[in-house]
């Protein structure tokens, strides 16, 4: 079983034909010689890897081997899908085939899924033309026609694929959940089809990514407030210079959590269409929670306590806000552009007051 | 749901006198920026909604639509 697999490995990339041989059941014979074909159910260790991947874990080796496969017993009148050679990807994919009698063209995305790597311009042109002609194609099926997800559109020139092998793209729906209805409707996809959704589970499932992204900058918190409570620490043991730190740092793990999770999952419901005013929003909501709570995190009753604190809580949850723009379907590069080009320069200029402040607040004054 | 965001930046310009109105822009655009209009003339509806993945301006046969991101 692996053994077919490995016929389509890619050359210069490894591939971890490991993550799909169980994904195998049997080849299917075809003029340009036997076709491995996939499931289209998934077993326990899909479910797992899945998981992992959006948790990050291997993410980026979570490559299948490029060519062709087969959902079903395909002939020559059968459809061709193309797709990327993402594993969550062809998961997503096949689990939405059963009963159909189809083949499926991976190409080499670099283990990237559909849109992003249309995006990065790997799923292109250039890339489908070199796959159509090492799988054979020509031979197997007798139309010339390949159904595309429609968000590979960005990185597609669709007129090169036909010129260079006579094989017409089009565009099926952007979900996979919709492709039996696509097929059955002559592949036409209905307006709804084609419009990207952003609901509150889409946005969920990216919240894992974000979360880890943004845990790089606990040991800096932590370092941060252990240093700052050595400053003028009285007659304090290191045991409560070290509980202190701790308790001081605790707005801030929260922080993460709000500007990684919390903000991503209200999108809708917060105000203004800038994410760097969302995550301002929740910041100064967070800060007033913070202050008034104050004790619970053995802040000192002092204003350039409060006020710095409030700075810098800010600042972290709109910079993480900001930062989910990058994950969004509907934020414009240009727009992103704006808000970055505005806003980093606050939210930094924010941070150093707040770290000053907090210094400050060591020798009591105010 | 639709989300809005930021209004006026999308770099995004539609030349009609060059369009041969063949709707592969409507079938490409996850947004809804293009429309066909009565008579099957295809009409910028929504340029607000853009987000500049590039999708129609790649796929337009007779470069009638530019997407330049970050540019200007």
């Amino acid at each position: 079983m692996i053994n077919i697999i490995n016929l389509a490995l890619e050359d210069e990339i490894p591939v971890f034909d490991i993550d799909l041989a169980y994904a195998v059941n049997g080849s299917v014979d075809s003029p340009a010689g036997p076709v491995p074909r996939l499931n289209t159910t998934l077993t326990a260790r899909d479910y797992w890897h899945d998981w992992r991947a959006r948790w990050s874990i291997k993410r980026n080796h979570f490559r299948i081997p490029t060519g062709l496969y087969a959902i079903g017993c395909p002939d020559e009148h059968s459809p061709v899908l193309v797709t990327a050679n993402y594993k969550l990807t062809l998961d997503k994919l096949r689990i939405e085939l059963g009963g159909l009698n189809l083949w499926i063209l991976v190409i080499d995305t670099k283990g990237v899924n559909v849109w992003c790597s249309a995006g990065k311009g790997t799923f292109s042109a250039p890339q489908i033309i070199k796959r159509i002609n090492q799988s054979g194609l020509h031979q197997i099926v007798s139309h010339r026609r390949l159904i595309l997800p429609q968000l590979a559109a960005p990185g597609v020139a669709s007129q090169q694929v036909v010129k260079a092998t006579g094989f017409k793209v089009i565009y099926g729906p952007i979900r996979s959940a919709d492709i039996a209805d696509f097929l059955a409707n002559h592949n036409k996809a209905s307006a709804a089809m084609r419009q990207v959704r952003f609901n509150l589970w889409d946005r969920i499932i990216l919240t894992p990514v974000e979360l880890l992204m943004a845990v790089k900058f606990i040991p800096i918190i932590l370092l941060f407030f252990l240093l700052l409570n050595v400053i003028k620490p009285g007659n304090a043991s290191w045991l409560q210079i070290i509980q202190t730190a701790g308790a001081n740092s605790l707005p801030y793990l929260a922080a993460i959590v709000i500007g990684s999770v919390f903000v991503p999952v209200m999108l809708p419901v917060l105000p203004f269409k800038s994410f760097a005013l969302k995550g301002t929003l929740a910041g100064l909501i967070w800060s007033g929670l913070v202050i008034y709570f104050n004790h619970t995190f053995l802040f000192k009753n002092l204003y350039s306590v409060m006020l710095g604190n409030s700075l810098l809580l800010t600042a972290l949850i709109a910079f993480l806000s900001l930062n989910f723009t990058g994950a969004t379907p509907y934020t414009s590069f240009s727009g992103t552009q704006k808000e970055t080009l505005a806003g980093v320069p606050v939210m930094a200029a924010g941070a150093a007051l707040g770290i000053i402040l907090l210094v400050i607040s060591r020798f009591g004054w105010f | 749901m639709k989300m809005q965001y930021l209004k006026g930046v999308a770099k995004l310009y539609y030349y009609q006198e060059k369009c041969i109105h063949c709707g592969i822009c409507i079938d490409v655009c996850p947004h809804e920026v293009f429309a066909w209009q009565e008579n099957d003339k295809m009409i910028l509806q929504d340029k607000e909604r853009c987000m500049e993945c590039g999708a129609c301006a790649m796929n337009c046969p007779v470069d009638a639509v530019e997407v330049k991101p970050g540019v200007g």
